[in-house]
């Protein structure tokens, strides 16, 4: 037979356990939200374009309603989400096309951690900046019709858990078109159908937060969003690896 | 809405079955002249690809 | 020379559409009046099955998607996308269907009723897929993002149909099961078996021409890397303006 005998049993790099894998999973993420925040602060320029952005599109909202008080106020919820919902795509597409531009993302795939936290990672960045806009466009949103927010406990939950309900599909869409022709316009139209019930369901519980819940019906709502979060945080993180390797 | 039946309105039911049915086999004869283009072209597959490689670049000298 | 998809495509669709003109015309001239709709209530026949037959195929298209992202071949892409379009098909017509079956009983062309609104994010959702598709060059990625888009969009249909019920819960329950009858029943079963037999015909043909599309392309010569830039001088003389 071959006398190129493998020597004895190297001392293996043994089967990393249960726990250290989760650990390269967590510092994996963590370490993606780290690059991808720092990005965005070094390019502050942009995100506070992007918050103007935000503002601008919620005073022409407030402009085609026209000065009537009542509506205004009726709808604040709405607008809230239709302008987080348009800067989102924005936000969205620019994150995946730092990382498709020269070629940065072949490098990311390279480092020796599962597809899956590089997804995760960037997918809690962008909550983390679409949270932001929510807290800029808020007190404007609030100040232009003239709404006040009753529970602020349900809007903050509300806020985080509609920007991770957009967030989750949109990185994972923005993925999907980054290096299609025409992904500015793919982009939301493929997100803004898809998310239809995270929209319902954020309006209706920002709108609830602002005039009060007397027939409790905040909780289903965030229900709503919690599942609409978690099916869509599991299929995107489960399906981003054949997007990336494609 | 009353109680009562719902009366006349075929002009719209007349609509749903005409759109229905003009959509569905306008359809089917796109796919049916689709699929026989391709049907033919894959039963003369030399005729179409015999010099595939030549034809694109030959063009101009 | 003709392929046995292609027979069989077009013989199953053939039968489909005879079979759905036994069902209309039970539906339309021998079956009752609806109890409450009048002879609007035969829009059912065709309504009803479509319905029914826009689901069917995207849970179709979901499968073969499955199939399609699991295994890389192409006979699973085509099937993904022939019954996306065939399903797709099907919603525009629900939502055409839809509209007319709501002016005469609703008053308007449009509810905020879950199916109805279901249908039309859907038929948003699916028609982008079949977009996506045509935008992406390279054949592999075109398959996986035609894929992933439709398991994504169809995981979406229950939620959208739950949350724009509980959204919109005063709206006017449907005419529905309580009102069926024998007599409306037997044309309602014939055209969802009409349907059925149909939309697999059709599937069948447009996975086939989808199939046809993919070997032609693979068997197409790359094209030249870069394009002669004589072309631009004007030389061409192609007509401008």
């Amino acid at each position: 037979m071959s006398e190129v005998e493998v020597p004895a049993p190297l001392p293996r790099p043994a089967q990393p356990g249960l726990g250290s894998v989760l650990v390269g999973v967590f510092g994996g993420v963590l370490a993606v939200i780290r690059k991808d925040l720092l990005v965005e602060w070094r390019a502050r320029a942009q995100v506070v374009a992007l918050l103007g952005f935000a503002v601008v599109v919620l005073l022409l909202f407030s402009f085609a309603v026209g000065p009537d008080s009542m509506a205004l106020a009726r709808h604040a919820g709405g607008y809230l989400w239709l302008a987080l919902l348009l800067s989102s795509t924005l936000l969205l597409a620019r994150s995946m096309q730092n990382e498709v531009e020269s070629g940065a993302l072949e490098g990311l795939l390279l480092v020796p951690v599962p597809a899956a936290s590089i997804f995760y990672g960037k997918a809690l960045a962008n909550t983390v900046l679409l949270v932001l806009v929510a807290l800029v466009a808020l007190p404007v949103d609030l100040a232009i019709t003239g709404a006040a927010i009753v529970s602020p406990g349900v809007a903050v939950a509300v806020v985080v858990l509609g920007a991770a309900g957009v967030a989750a599909p949109g990185t994972f869409y923005a993925a999907l078109t980054a290096r299609v022709a025409g992904r500015q316009l793919l982009l939301p139209l493929l997100l803004f159908p898809l998310i239809v019930p995270a929209l319902l369901g954020a309006v209706k519980a920002t709108t609830l937060a602002m005039t009060g819940d007397p027939m409790g019906q905040v909780p289903s709502w965030l229900t709503l969003l919690l599942a609409f979060d978690l099916i869509y945080w599991s299929l995107c993180g489960l399906l981003f690896e054949k997007v990336v390797e494609a | 809405m009353g109680q009562g039946m719902i009366q006349g309105g075929w002009g719209y039911v007349i609509a749903v079955y005409g759109i229905s049915w003009g959509v569905m086999l306008g359809y089917a004869v796109m796919l049916l002249a689709q699929a026989r283009e391709s049907a033919l072209a894959r039963a003369l597959p030399e005729a179409s690809a015999a010099s595939p490689a030549s034809s694109h670049k030959g063009r101009a000298p | 020379m003709t392929s046995r998809s292609y027979v069989a495509g077009a013989a199953l669709s053939a039968i489909g559409f005879a079979l759905l003109v036994v069902a209309h015309y039970l539906g339309l001239f021998v079956a009752p009046r609806e109890a409450m709709m009048g002879d609007v209530g035969r829009i059912l026949y065709v309504h009803v099955p479509t319905a029914w037959g826009a689901l069917l195929f995207y849970l179709g298209a979901f499968v073969a998607a499955i199939g399609s992202l699991w295994s890389g071949r192409r006979g699973w892409d085509a099937a993904t996308t022939a019954m996306v379009e065939v399903g797709t098909v099907m919603t525009f017509l629900l939502l055409v269907q839809g509209s007319l079956w709501a002016r005469p009983t609703w008053g308007t062309y449009w509810t905020w009723d879950p199916r109805l609104t279901t249908s039309a994010v859907l038929a948003a959702a699916f028609g982008v897929v079949l977009l996506l598709r045509r935008l992406i060059d390279q054949p592999a990625r075109r398959a996986t993002a035609t894929a992933v888009a439709t398991i994504v969009a169809f995981v979406d249909v229950p939620i959208v149909y739950f949350s724009v019920k509980w959204w919109n819960s005063l709206h006017q329950p449907v005419s529905s099961r309580q009102t069926i009858d024998s007599p409306m029943m037997q044309p309602l079963l014939i055209a969802a078996v009409a349907v059925l037999l149909l939309g697999i015909g059709l599937s069948v043909l447009r996975w086939r021409v989808e199939l046809a599309r993919l070997l032609a392309e693979e068997a197409a010569p790359d094209l030249p890397d870069a394009p002669a830039p004589l072309d631009l001088s004007g030389a061409s003389g192609a007509p401008r303006g």
